[in-house]
C-alpha cells in the first residue's frame, strides 16, 4: 500500500511536471525577451502564400547580325558558258531575301536586334554610310536597299560589284566593328549586364582571291591556316578579354556559298572551314536559289524560371545597430524611438518631403531632415536627383520614381550608390532595400558581406535576414531570440515549365501598433544570364491580426 | 508479493500492462507538439520507404601538386530525386523518364539519349532555353565544338544501346558553352567550386557564385550542399523522403597523408543494375587558387545494391584525370 501511494504521488508529481514543462516550451506568451529589445509585443504572426514561377520569359539578349557580302566581280554578267561569274548579277540572290529576313526579324519585339553590314571585294567597307550596329530595322533595309540598286534602278537594280574577293580583309573588319560595339556598351550605364549575341553570315561566291602584291598584272588567293584562321580567332577571342568580353554571350560565323552553274574548286570547302572554326553553319545555294538567312537565325529562346529565394520581413519592426528590435511605425527604416530623438515624424517616412526617406538621409548625413524640425521649407531637394523625374505635389512635396521594385526609389538608390536597374545591387539576391534596412552594406563589391559571419556565432548574415535576427550583434549576445521560419513545398502544376509552392512564413514578429509583412521572391533563370527578379506581396494587417494570405496574384 | 500498480492523479490505478505506453505517448505527443514548428511537414512526399543504397569508398587520395582538395560531387544518374520520390533517369541527364516524356510533345525529347533532339545539345540545356521542337532546326553544333575544351563533359558507351550508337555525352560541349556565354577552358564559371553541368543539372544559376550559398527551400541548407547530397534544391531537406535519400560523405585522414573519401547512402533501384554514378573532384592551387578538375565514373551492375565499393583513386597520372571509368569489381 505504501509503495502504491508513493506511485500515486509520483504520477501526480510526473503529470504536473510534463504540464508545467509543456505549457512553459509551448506557450510563448509565457517567454520574455523581447523587452529587450525595446518593443512590447511577445507575439508571432505567419504568411500563408501560393505562388507559382514566371512563365518562361525571352532572354534578355541584344541579338546583332552582320552581314557580310561578297560583291566581286564574279557576280557580275557572265562572260562565257563555263565562266564561274554571273552568279547573282542583279543581287537578287544575296539583297533579296536579305531584306525580306530583316523585314521578318522587325516584327519580333522580344529580343533587342540590330543589324550591320559589309561589302567586300578588293577591300572591305560599310556601305550607304552606315556605322556600327543599326538598331532601326526600317533603316537598316532603306540602306540595304541602296545597295542593292547600286548603280541601277529599283526596278532593275545593279549592285557595284567588281575586283576581287579579299576575305581576310572582310573578316577583318568585322572584328573591328565588333570590338568598337561591345567597348561602346561597356561604358553605357543602361546597358550594364546586358549581353550580346553576334551572328555573322559570310556570304560568298568564290575563293579569296586578291592581287599579287609582287606581280601587279597576277593573283593570289588567301590561305586558310595563315591569313583566314588568325582573323576569325581575334574575333571569338573578343569574348575572352577580360573588361568588356563578359558582354559577349556568343559570336557565331556562318557561311554561305552560292555559285553559279560550275562550282569554283575549294570554295565551299574553305567557307565550311570558316563556319567550322566560327562555331557556325555553312551552307550552300545551287544557281537561281535564294540566300535563306533565316537558316542561320538562332532559335527563339524561353528561359525558363526557377524559385531562388523567399524573404519575410515585418517592416513596421526593425533591428537597430544596438542589436534590438525596434518599433517602426513608418516603416521607413528609421526606429521610431530614434526618429523620436531628431525630431523627424516617426509616423511619416520622408518627414521633410523630399522624396528621400529619413533612414536614408539618416545613414548618408546623419540626420534625417536639414531642418533641426523637418520643416518643409528647410528640406534638401536632391539637386542631384533632379533627372530621375522627381513629382512635385501642392503641399511642395517630392516623390521619386522608382525603377526597381525592392522599396528604394530611384534617387534613394542613387544617394546611396546603388543601381537603379537592379533590385539588388551587389547580387547576394538580398533585396536592396531589405537589406539597406537591415544593416547591410548594398553597393556592387559588398555581396560577400551578406554570406559573412562577422561574429563568428554560427551563423551569416544572410541566414540571419532569413531567421529576422540582427546582423549587428552576436547571437551570443541575446538573451533569447525567435526564429522566424520559411517552409516552402511544392505544388501542383499544370504547366511543365511553371513550378509552383505552397509557402508559410511563421514566428514573424508583430508589434502592439500597426503591421506591415511583406514577402518577397527572388526568380532567375538556371543559364543563359544572371538576371534574377524580385516580387512582392505586401500587406497591412488590421488591428488584432496576426496571419496574412496571398495568392499568387498578389506577387507584384 | 506486492503488486506495482501505477495510479492516474485520481487515485485510480493504471493497468501496469498500458500505463508505461501512456506515459510515453504523453511525452511524445507533449515534444510532438511543441517541436512542431521545427519538423517538416511530409505531406509533400509521403512516407518514403528506405531505398536500397550504395557506399563509395575512394582510397588514397592526394590532391596534385602544388593544391589543395576543394569539393566532391558524386551523383547517381540515373536517377532523380523529386517530390520525396525516387525516380529512374533512363537518359541518365537529370530528367526523371516521367518529366522526360512528358516533355516530349513540345520538345521531341527521347528517353533514349541526353542528346536525343540536336546532334551536341542537351535536352536538359534546351528544356533550360526554352528551344521547343518548332526552333530546333536552326541549332547547330559545328563538329570542332563537340568536344569539351576544360574536359568536364564525360563520354562513355551505353550499353544498353544497339552497337554503333552507343556513345553518350553528359556535360556541357563547347558549342552549347558558346551558346550560352560561357568560357569554354572552364568548367566553373562563378568560380564556387561547382562543375558548371552539376550547376546545370540542380538548377543552380551557372553565372553568379553567390547562387550556390543561398537556401532556396530556406530551410537553413545551402543550395551547394544539396547538390552535393542530391536533395532538390526547392525543397526541405528535412522531409523524411530528402533525409532517406541524402547522400553522405565522409573524409578520412590516413597516416600515410592521404586521404579515403567515403560517400555513402547513395540511392539505386533495380538492384543497383545499370546504375550511373559520376564523380567530380575539383581542386584548387595553392599559388593562384586557380581550379582543377578530375572527373570518372562507374556503372554498376545487378546486385550491386547494398555494397561498399572500394576503389582506389583514380586521378593518378596525368592520363587518368578525366573521364575515367572505374571499374566495380
Amino acid at each position: 500500500m505504501k509503495t502504491q501511494n508513493a506511485f500515486k504521488n509520483l504520477s501526480l508529481l510526473v503529470l504536473v511536471m510534463i504540464a508545467i514543462v509543456s505549457m512553459t516550451a509551448c506557450n510563448r506568451a509565457a517567454l520574455n525577451p523581447l523587452v529587450r529589445y525595446n518593443f512590447s509585443s511577445t507575439e508571432f504572426g505567419t504568411i500563408q502564400a501560393n505562388f507559382c514561377t514566371s512563365p518562361p520569359s525571352p532572354g534578355r539578349q541584344n541579338l546583332k547580325y552582320l552581314f557580310i557580302l561578297d560583291h566581286s566581280a564574279s557576280n557580275g554578267p557572265t562572260i562565257s558558258a563555263d565562266d564561274v561569274s554571273g552568279t547573282d548579277a542583279d543581287g537578287a540572290r544575296r539583297y533579296g531575301p536579305l531584306v525580306e529576313f530583316v523585314n521578318g526579324l522587325s516584327v519580333q519585339t522580344a529580343t533587342n536586334i540590330s543589324y550591320g553590314l559589309i561589302d567586300f571585294n578588293n577591300t572591305a567597307q560599310q556601305p550607304q554610310m552606315l556605322s556600327g550596329f543599326e538598331t532601326n530595322a526600317a533603316t537598316f533595309v532603306a540602306k540595304v536597299t541602296a545597295d542593292w540598286i547600286g548603280s541601277g534602278t529599283p526596278t532593275a537594280p545593279a549592285p557595284a560589284d567588281s575586283g576581287f574577293t579579299n576575305y581576310q580583309s572582310a573578316i577583318a573588319l568585322a572584328k573591328t566593328l565588333i570590338d568598337a560595339d561591345v567597348r561602346n556598351q561597356a561604358v553605357q550605364p543602361d546597358q550594364q549586364g546586358v549581353v550580346n549575341s553576334y551572328v555573322i553570315i559570310f556570304v560568298s561566291d568564290g575563293v579569296p582571291r586578291i592581287a599579287s602584291s609582287s606581280d601587279p598584272s597576277g593573283t593570289v588567293v588567301q590561305d586558310y591556316e595563315d591569313d583566314i584562321q588568325p582573323v576569325i580567332k581575334e574575333i571569338l577571342d573578343l569574348k575572352n578579354e577580360p573588361t568588356f568580353g563578359p558582354l559577349i554571350s556568343n559570336i557565331t560565323l556562318n557561311t554561305a556559298y552560292y555559285h553559279g552553274n560550275t562550282e569554283i574548286m575549294g570554295a565551299a570547302e574553305l567557307l565550311t572551314k570558316m563556319s567550322s572554326y566560327g562555331n557556325g553553319q555553312f551552307l550552300s545555294f545551287n544557281p537561281g536559289q535564294n540566300i535563306l538567312y533565316s537558316q542561320f537565325a538562332p532559335p527563339s529562346r524561353q528561359l525558363i524560371n526557377k524559385l531562388v529565394d523567399v524573404f519575410v520581413e515585418n517592416k513596421n519592426l526593425v533591428w537597430w545597430d544596438d542589436g534590438r528590435l525596434y518599433l517602426d511605425s513608418d516603416a521607413d527604416g528609421l526606429p521610431d524611438a530614434i526618429e523620436l530623438q531628431i525630431a523627424s515624424n516617426p509616423d511619416l517616412a520622408d518627414s521633410d518631403g523630399n522624396g528621400v526617406r529619413d533612414s536614408v538621409e539618416y545613414r548618408v548625413k546623419g540626420f534625417a531632415c536639414n531642418d533641426a524640425n523637418c520643416a518643409p521649407a528647410g528640406r534638401d531637394r536632391y539637386a542631384s536627383c533632379a533627372g530621375f523625374n522627381p513629382v512635385t505635389a501642392l503641399d511642395g512635396s517630392v516623390t521619386f520614381q522608382s525603377s526597381t521594385n525592392d522599396g528604394l526609389n530611384d534617387c534613394e538608390k542613387f544617394v546611396l550608390g546603388a543601381s537603379r536597374s537592379s533590385y539588388n545591387t551587389n547580387g547576394s539576391f538580398i533585396p536592396d532595400e531589405f537589406a539597406f534596412r537591415s544593416g547591410l552594406p548594398i553597393v556592387s563589391g559588398t555581396d560577400s558581406e551578406a554570406f559573412a559571419d562577422p561574429f563568428s556565432d554560427g551563423l551569416n548574415n544572410y541566414s540571419k535576414l532569413k531567421a529576422s535576427l540582427p546582423v549587428q550583434v552576436s547571437m551570443r549576445t541575446l538573451y533569447e531570440h525567435f526564429d522566424q521560419t520559411v517552409t516552402i513545398r511544392p505544388a501542383a502544376s499544370s504547366q511543365t515549365d511553371i513550378s509552383c509552392y505552397n509557402i508559410t512564413a511563421e514566428n514573424i514578429p508583430v508589434s502592439y501598433g500597426s503591421n506591415q509583412f511583406r514577402m518577397m521572391i527572388i526568380q532567375n533563370s538556371t543559364v543563359l544570364q544572371d538576371k534574377p527578379f524580385l516580387l512582392n506581396a505586401v500587406v497591412n494587417l488590421p488591428p488584432g491580426a496576426r496571419s496574412a494570405t496571398f495568392s499568387k496574384d498578389d506577387f507584384k | 508479493m506486492e503488486h506495482l500498480t501505477m495510479m492516474n492523479p485520481f487515485g485510480r490505478a493504471i493497468p501496469a500492462l498500458i500505463a508505461p505506453p501512456l506515459f510515453l505517448a504523453l511525452f511524445l505527443v507533449l515534444f510532438t507538439a511543441c517541436g512542431a514548428t521545427k519538423l517538416a511537414s511530409l505531406t509533400m512526399g509521403e512516407l518514403a520507404a528506405p531505398p536500397q543504397t550504395v557506399t563509395f569508398k575512394i582510397k588514397g587520395y592526394y590532391p596534385q601538386a602544388g593544391n589543395v582538395y576543394k569539393n566532391l560531387f558524386v551523383s547517381n544518374f540515373s536517377v532523380k530525386v523529386k517530390n520525396g520520390q525516387l525516380l529512374p533517369s533512363t537518359s541518365r541527364d537529370g530528367f526523371a523518364d516521367s518529366e522526360k516524356s512528358t516533355l516530349a510533345s513540345t520538345f521531341g525529347f527521347l528517353l533514349s539519349s541526353p542528346e536525343s533532339v540536336v546532334t551536341g545539345f542537351s535536352d536538359l540545356l534546351l528544356y533550360n532555353l526554352g528551344i521547343s521542337a518548332s526552333s530546333q532546326a536552326n541549332l547547330y553544333c559545328a563538329p570542332a565544338q563537340q568536344n569539351s575544351t576544360s574536359n568536364d563533359m564525360i563520354i562513355y558507351d551505353d550499353e544498353r544501346q544497339a552497337p554503333g550508337s552507343q556513345t553518350r555525352v553528359l556535360g556541357l560541349r563547347d558549342c552549347q558553352k558558346n551558346y550560352i556565354g560561357l568560357r569554354t577552358t572552364l568548367f566553373d564559371t562563378a568560380g564556387n567550386g561547382i562543375p558548371d553541368y552539376m550547376k546545370l543539372r540542380c538548377g543552380i544559376n551557372l553565372m553568379n557564385r553567390n547562387a550556390a550559398y543561398i537556401s532556396t527551400a530556406s530551410d537553413g541548407v545551402m543550395d551547394i550542399d544539396k547538390c552535393k547530397r542530391h536533395i532538390p534544391l526547392d525543397e526541405n531537406a528535412y522531409t523524411q523522403p530528402n533525409q532517406l535519400y541524402a547522400y553522405k560523405y565522409e573524409l578520412q585522414l590516413n597516416g600515410d597523408g592521404s586521404t579515403d573519401l567515403t560517400i555513402s547512402n547513395i540511392p539505386v533501384l533495380d538492384n543497383g543494375a545499370e546504375q550511373f554514378i559520376a564523380f567530380y573532384m575539383t581542386e584548387s592551387k595553392l599559388a593562384d587558387s586557380t581550379q582543377s578538375l578530375y572527373t570518372a565514373y562507374a556503372v554498376l551492375r545487378d546486385g550491386d545494391a547494398g555494397k561498399v565499393i572500394e576503389v582506389p583513386y583514380w586521378a593518378t597520372d596525368s592520363t587518368k584525370y578525366y573521364n575515367q571509368k572505374i571499374t566495380v569489381q
